[in-house]
């Protein structure tokens, strides 16, 4: 999996963290039923505004991932691979993320919605006026096409399964190539 | 879930698509190699301008002879993006065009349902019955039309009578008021100006004035011959003889 949290740096310069982020006991499970529940809540909370406000997609769940939000260098604490993966099965419990492989390494985190993702390449699409006519998945990701929309650098898997969901509501369809390497998206005039 | 898919409307994936995925894909294919070449290019020049700097002349032909190869693969699939790019555009100029196609078909197909629908005899038969119900009207309103006239005749004609007695005797009280034709001429086309309706009546006194004023200067004119020159009265039975 490329572009794992490839935060730019000094990007999120501008997020205002909540004030639990610099209390030194936030980095460590509470051992009480309700605290920790009120702290897991905060860190959902927390970690969907972050991903919404820095465009991020992929959440990393390793020990060795450094992701900017998960270690606070002003008080030196740091979440551990337990936390982060209990935080992030949270969210992917409630629908706010998905695991991008079964070992737990690294979550898709879902700031916007499958449906709202659906909706945005739809209306992207017919903006565009794609209707009847065919758009690479790559072209959907980089490119003149996308520049300056809110699809630009959209994760491959959030943005395959957003045209999925767009397939059941027979607004397009995703298809290969016959060489097999490149994906493409047809969209459809909706019904 | 499973109603959602039942009425899954069908999303057909054509050749056509097929081909322009390709086309696409191509052009990726492409553009990454272009990138890739392009970056060898400035890397050999970069080493040719090192090498120069080394004093290694042979080398840095070598690396500029590189580049220019590279330089003339970069030109070479420039061509062939610019070829695939057009063909992308020409897909989808006849996809647009059989479309149209397909259009116009469908509304000439309309129209000559239409058409049908209206076959040129019962416009025939429409305007053969519209004419003879205007012949009836008309022969019905001329029948009409002849009951009515006789009485309507006589009406008119007293009329008639009544309003040429009235002008006579309007003009025989302004007779000995007029002065000279001009003068008359002038204000029966005024009257005539100012009131269109009365433009018959004014154009029937005209000439009549004109007439009446003219008449008492024709006896003046032998009557002061006479006086002035006795001579000329005896030349003028001669002149009316000729």
């Amino acid at each position: 999996m490329a572009a794992t949290a490839g935060l730019p740096a000094g990007s999120g310069g501008d997020f205002v963290f909540p004030v639990f982020y610099n209390y030194p006991p936030m980095f460590t499970l509470q051992p009480v039923k309700e605290s920790q529940q009120k702290q897991r809540l905060l860190w959902k909370d927390l970690i969907l505004r972050y991903c919404k406000h820095n465009r991020i997609h992929m959440v990393p769940a390793e020990d060795a991932d450094d992701f900017p939000l998960f270690h606070n260098r002003a008080i030196n604490r740091r979440l551990s691979r337990e936390f982060k993966v209990l935080l992030l099965d949270d969210l992917v419990r409630q629908g706010g993320a998905l695991w991008s492989d079964k070992s737990q390494r690294a979550a898709l985190v879902l700031w916007r919605g499958i449906k709202e993702w659906a909706d945005v390449i739809y209306q992207w699409a017919r903006g565009c006026g794609f209707e009847d006519s065919v758009v690479t998945v790559d072209e959907m990701q980089t490119g003149v096409l996308v520049e300056g929309t809110e699809l630009e650098g959209l994760h491959r898997e959030v943005l395959v399964r957003a045209v999925k969901l767009l397939e059941q509501q027979g607004k397009a369809k995703l298809f290969k190539e016959a060489a097999g390497d490149d994906e493409g998206v047809k969209f459809f005039t909706a019904a | 879930m499973g109603q959602l898919v039942s009425k899954k409307p069908k999303l057909e994936i054509n050749d056509v698509d097929r081909a322009v995925l390709t086309l696409k894909s191509q052009v990726r294919k492409l553009e990454q190699q272009r990138t890739r070449i392009q970056a060898a290019i400035d890397r050999e020049q970069q080493m040719a301008r090192e090498l120069v700097a080394a004093g290694r002349k042979d080398r840095a032909l070598l690396a500029l002879k590189k580049r220019k190869l590279q330089e003339g693969q970069a030109a070479k699939l420039d061509g062939l993006l610019l070829n695939v790019e057009e063909a992308l555009g020409n897909i989808e100029t006849t996809q647009s065009q059989q479309r149209i196609f397909g259009a116009l078909k469908e509304a000439n197909t309309a129209v000559k349902q239409m058409q049908q629908a209206l076959p040129l005899e019962d416009v025939e038969q429409l305007m053969q019955d519209s004419a003879d119900a205007k012949a009836y009207e008309d022969s019905l309103r001329q029948l009409l039309g002849e009951s009515l006239n006789p009485a309507e005749e006589e009406a008119a004609a007293a009329e008639l009578q009544q309003l040429e007695a009235q002008l006579l005797d309007e003009q025989g009280m302004e007779m000995p008021k007029a002065p000279t034709a001009v003068a008359r001429a002038e204000a029966a086309a005024a009257a005539a100006q100012e009131q269109p309706g009365g433009a018959v009546a004014a154009a029937v006194t005209s000439p009549e004035e004109v007439l009446l004023a003219q008449l008492p200067s024709v006896p003046k004119t032998p009557v002061q011959l006479a006086e002035g020159e006795p001579v000329e009265p005896e030349k003028e039975p001669a002149m009316l003889a000729a």
